[in-house]
């Protein structure tokens, strides 16, 4: 068994093994879920920004229309429809990636960033004036089904399924594209439709996690798939580093472990979330020498 | 094959760059593209490889079996077709090796990976021994190269040429002329080139354009074309 196997199936032991231990104590498991689920969005944001280089700052709310659609199911199906719910928020997720990215994949660096800025804002009114999900006060009632090992599979399954795809021709086409598209393109490589196809692709994952999340917390508000929720994500694969697929799973983690344990200390939470991310950032930064280099294309 | 562009027109704000361009290539025959700075010619160039959307104009392509609609069409289109380039400032996947940068092209334009044909191509062009290295770490020349290299191994039937011998000395650039020569006798290549190396046109090209100002200002024989007094008024100043 080669080395990287022999990680990869250590990792996936580590995360069984955690949702077992965890699964006795309901903060522990509670705990367990946010940073197992964190990170398999964060793997979605990285599927796109990782490999193709595509900054979205509206993954956030990918993850608020499957986490929706996963809580309207359960809540008007119960635990059964969380399922049905999860396959309507992954396909609801790509529609609405792969139908604007369609137009806005087009763009470039800051223009596409505003771009999904403006995506991510449009779907946050939307949540607002959903009737079915409860509008601004949110929604609740939703059965609380999914559970640590549920969570510890889909984070296994997301890597494995990103790893696979990167090593795929579509990620090597990919991974092309987030290079240098020019050269890209003058290798016969269809840029837009593979960028469009991540896009999606990343959006349904991110929606997969999201669904969980709703099914893991019982209760979601458009607040919690906000603009800091797409930052956190965003902030994630920088930190991890875009493309690398499990230092973004960690970063992630990292992350939501920083919202948890700033969690009681009220209004000084941000705050000290933000100092911890600037020096978190800072400090990758540093290391690497530059920032999102993949997500900045040579032009 | 043969690439026809009649009537292509593109402008940025109020500036014509390409304006009304008739221009043809055929396979097997070398052809250059000249003219001052600002003349037009890169942006031409990005015409006729779909790097660029016309204004005004078609580009069509005869491929032997009727003719193919290349006007608007991305680049990846116009490369499935035959039609690869290099580019003004060298863009190479410097982490990749050689090898794997010319997989690349092949895995894009879909073309059958043949170990012989890559094997003989890297030879063609002087670049058996770094097939393994990591392109960002050869030097200028090689680098060049491999960019041409890469656009065979996509499948070029016609091949467009920015610049490739910019920056090079006069040995490197009579080798590569060489290299081109050879190349193009070997597989039929039509090549299209952009160079400020009138020697160097005036060596390998059948014919060549001289742009100014947007438009096509004479073509025919290189010796004819640099002798012409309005070429060398646009060129030299003359």
């Amino acid at each position: 068994m080669s080395g990287r196997r022999m990680l990869g199936v250590g990792l996936a032991a580590a995360l069984c093994l955690g949702a077992v231990w965890t699964a006795g104590d309901r903060y522990a498991a509670g705990v367990f879920c946010r940073l197992t689920l964190a990170a398999a969005a964060a793997v979605g944001l990285d599927l796109t920004l990782g490999l193709t280089g595509q900054i979205s700052l509206c993954h956030g709310a990918f993850m608020g229309l499957g986490a929706y659609a996963a809580g309207i199911f359960a809540v008007r199906y119960g635990p059964a429809g969380l399922c049905m719910g999860l396959l309507c928020g992954m396909g609801l997720a790509a529609l609405t990636a792969g139908g604007t990215g369609w137009f806005v994949l087009s763009l470039h660096g800051d223009y596409l960033a505003v771009a999904t800025l403006g995506l991510g804002e449009v779907l946050r009114v939307v949540f607002e004036n959903l009737p079915a999900g409860g509008g601004v006060r949110g929604l609740t009632g939703i059965p609380r089904t999914t559970g640590p090992l549920f969570c510890a599979l889909l984070l296994v399954g997301v890597l494995l399924l990103a790893f696979r795809l990167k090593r795929s021709r579509w990620g090597r086409f990919a991974a092309a594209i987030g290079a240098d598209e020019r050269a890209a393109l003058a290798c016969g490589i269809p840029a837009h439709p593979v960028k469009v196809a991540a896009f999606a692709l990343s959006a349904a994952v991110t929606a997969l996690a999201g669904g969980l999340w709703a099914g893991m917390i019982g209760f979601i508000a458009p607040s919690d798939f906000a603009f800091t929720r797409s930052i956190d994500l965003l902030a994630a694969v920088v930190a991890g580093g875009p493309g690398h697929i499990l230092g973004p799973a960690l970063a992630a983690a990292g992350i939501e472990g920083l919202h948890i344990l700033f969690q009681p200390l009220g209004r000084w939470q941000m705050l000290l979330y933000g100092v911890a991310l600037v020096l978190l950032l800072r400090f990758r930064a540093g290391r690497r020498g530059h920032g999102v280099g993949r997500a900045h294309p040579q032009k | 094959m043969e690439l026809v562009a009649k009537g292509l027109y593109r402008r940025f704000g109020g500036v014509r760059a390409v304006d009304g361009v008739d221009v043809t290539l055929r396979e097997g025959e070398t052809v250059g593209l000249c003219g001052p700075n600002g003349a037009g010619k890169t942006t031409l160039f990005d015409l006729l490889t779909g790097f660029a959307r016309p204004d005004g104009g078609h580009i069509r392509l005869d491929t032997g079996h009727g003719w193919l609609e290349l006007t608007g069409k991305p680049p990846y289109r116009f490369a499935r077709a035959g039609i690869l380039r290099s580019f003004q400032q060298i863009r190479l996947y410097g982490d990749r090796t050689v090898a794997e940068n010319l997989e690349l092209a092949r895995m894009g334009c879909r073309q059958r990976c043949l170990r012989e044909d890559a094997e003989g191509l890297l030879y063609e062009l002087g670049l058996a021994d770094v097939a393994e290295r990591p392109a960002g770490e050869l030097a200028y020349g090689p680098r060049r190269r491999v960019e041409i290299a890469r656009a065979i191994a996509g499948g070029a039937r016609l091949l467009f040429l920015d610049e490739p011998a910019a920056g090079m000395g006069r040995e490197e650039t009579a080798e590569l002329a060489g290299q081109l020569t050879a190349c193009q006798a070997r597989r039929g290549l039509g090549i299209l080139l952009i160079e400020h190396d009138f020697d160097f046109l005036a060596s390998i090209c059948d014919r060549v354009y001289c742009m100014a100002e947007g438009k096509i200002l004479r073509e025919g024989p290189p010796a004819r074309v640099f002798g012409d007094r309005a070429v060398r008024a646009a060129l030299f100043g003359e």
